[in-house]
């Protein structure tokens, strides 16, 4: 079977059919990644059936995540929604994303690990100060010795964007002490610090220093399994 | 015939699209040796063919004029660039072929099952010539009693099947019965792009009649609701929940998700069909 010879118009034509056709293929090898972060959000709210979240902010900017190139926060009602995304050559790929269900609609995540970085997230917007106080305890025995004790961190926090603060918790005790409390601060702020009992309070205060919410949470929860 | 070239060489140069000047110049010559084969054959010397020949090809300008017209310089262009164009995808195409990278795609072109029975082969959480599946009878059967839509999807329950098991107790020693349960959960939607709400495996609650409640948190002593399969295709995605309990069904079953704009279906139990 002979096909008709095409003129360069024709021929044109059918490059660039071939060309979309590819370009689909490529796009479907890639999950059809989104044009737009507001793209991202709305194919990540869908995962868990949710509809008009509001995009608070981008937890890392792009090409400063360790692993992603970027996070995404966004509200819907007393939900909060954090979004991965990566830049592909077609666009923004959603990755691993995680629904909070907070009544005040505040959360707090821990991120790096030297030293501890909290993030709180939501509805900050009225805070004029924030306060976080992280009480970590460490009670057991190994070896033959024995731990009993505990140690109250305390953070003012930066404000990032209007629904952000960051805490930066620093270590107490210097590098060459053996004290049991030293070790048990060494072992929480060396990545162990989703494993301590921690009794974290973040406080929020207006610009007169008047208290306007007090958050008591049994831990803080790791960012980091988002960059998974 | 150097005649001839110069003339050649006076038509192409007219023609803008500099990539096009050589297969011009070659269908000018092939038009001419053409020319003056005919007239060698017709009895014309060589010269003589040559310079009629030369003659009926016209002139210079006026057909370089009308060579550089057919030959638009940006249709010259937009051809090179879908040609390259082409050629990259097909070498990124092969490549990918090469990794196994379109292994993925088959699956996403492989229908779901959208009715019939979602558990041919018998219990669907254990594998074949597993004690589980091999003593386990099927003894209800049911389907949601409606739909939902939720995100633009269509959620449905199309299957549900409670599987009774004989076993002997591990603290009396005597029989016992376990009862096994599958709830399949349906979301069709017509977004191709999308893959499903997947973050429902990890939300959905179930109530039944006799209050009991399960849900996909991991509870030693009971409760679960927990996801297993996953299959989909471009419109259809379901996902397969399993609890356990040593009831047997009751009427009925209610599937729950609280978030977002929450929703259940329930489920009533029927006997299987002999």
């Amino acid at each position: 079977m002979r096909f008709p010879k095409l003129n360069r118009k024709q021929k044109i034509a059918r490059n660039f059919l071939l060309i979309a056709l590819a370009l689909l293929l490529f796009e479907w090898l890639l999950h059809f990644p989104a044009l737009t972060k507001e793209g991202v959000l709305r194919r990540a709210e869908r995962d868990y059936l949710l509809e008009n979240s509001a995009l608070l902010f981008i937890g890392r900017e792009e090409g400063l995540s360790h692993f992603r190139e970027g996070t995404l926060y966004a509200r819907n009602g007393d939900l909060l929604l954090a979004v991965n995304y990566d830049r592909t050559a077609l666009g923004l790929q959603a990755g691993f994303s995680e629904i909070y269900d907070e009544p005040d609609g505040i959360l707090c995540l821990s991120r790096d690990w030297w030293p501890l970085e909290v993030m709180a997230v939501g509805a900050l917007e009225e805070a004029d100060r924030a306060e976080l106080e992280v009480t970590i305890h460490w009670d057991g025995s190994s070896g033959g010795r024995e731990w009993d004790t505990q140690r109250t961190y305390t953070a003012e926090g930066q404000r990032k964007n209007e629904y952000s603060f960051t805490f930066h918790l620093a270590p107490y005790y210097a590098e060459a002490d053996n004290s049991p409390e030293a070790e048990m601060e060494r072992s929480f702020f060396d990545g162990g610090g989703p494993n301590f009992a921690q009794t974290p309070v973040l406080r929020l205060y207006d610009a007169e220093g008047t208290l306007l919410h007090e958050k008591s949470m049994d831990y803080i929860e790791w960012e980091n399994f988002l960059h998974w | 015939m150097r005649e001839f070239y110069q003339w050649r060489d006076s038509v192409v140069k007219q023609v803008r699209f500099r990539p096009d000047r050589t297969a011009v110049a070659e269908e000018l010559a092939a038009h001419y040796e053409d020319h003056v084969k005919d007239l060698e054959r017709l009895g014309y010397d060589r010269s003589l063919a040559e310079s009629r020949a030369l003659d009926a090809m016209g002139d210079a300008e006026e057909i370089g004029r009308a060579l550089d017209k057919a030959h638009k310089p940006w249709l010259g262009w937009l051809w090179l660039v879908s040609r390259w164009g082409v050629i990259a995808c097909a070498v990124l195409i092969a490549f990918f072929c090469l990794l196994g990278s379109f292994a993925g795609l088959k699956d996403d072109l492989t229908p779901v099952r959208r009715e019939g029975d979602y558990e041919p082969e018998g219990l669907h959480i254990v594998g074949e010539g597993s004690p589980e599946r091999e003593d386990s009878v099927r003894i209800a059967l049911g389907h949601g009693t409606s739909t939902v839509e939720r995100a633009g999807y269509t959620l449905s329950v199309p299957y549900a099947a409670a599987w009774e098991q004989p076993l002997i107790s591990g603290n009396t020693g005597g029989p016992c019965v376990q009862y096994w349960y599958t709830i399949v959960v349906a979301a069709d939607d017509w977004r191709f792009w999308d893959s499903g709400p997947v973050g429902i495996r990890s939300m959905l609650t179930a109530v039944d009649d006799a209050g009991r409640t399960y849900d996909t948190a991991w509870d030693p002593d009971g409760g679960n609701l927990l996801p297993t399969l996953v299959d989909s295709d471009l419109f259809r995605a379901v996902y397969y929940f399993y609890t356990w309990s040593p009831e047997p069904p009751g009427e009925w079953l209610e599937i729950s998700y609280p978030y977002g704009d929450p929703w259940s279906i329930r489920v009533e139990w029927g006997e299987v069909a002999e």
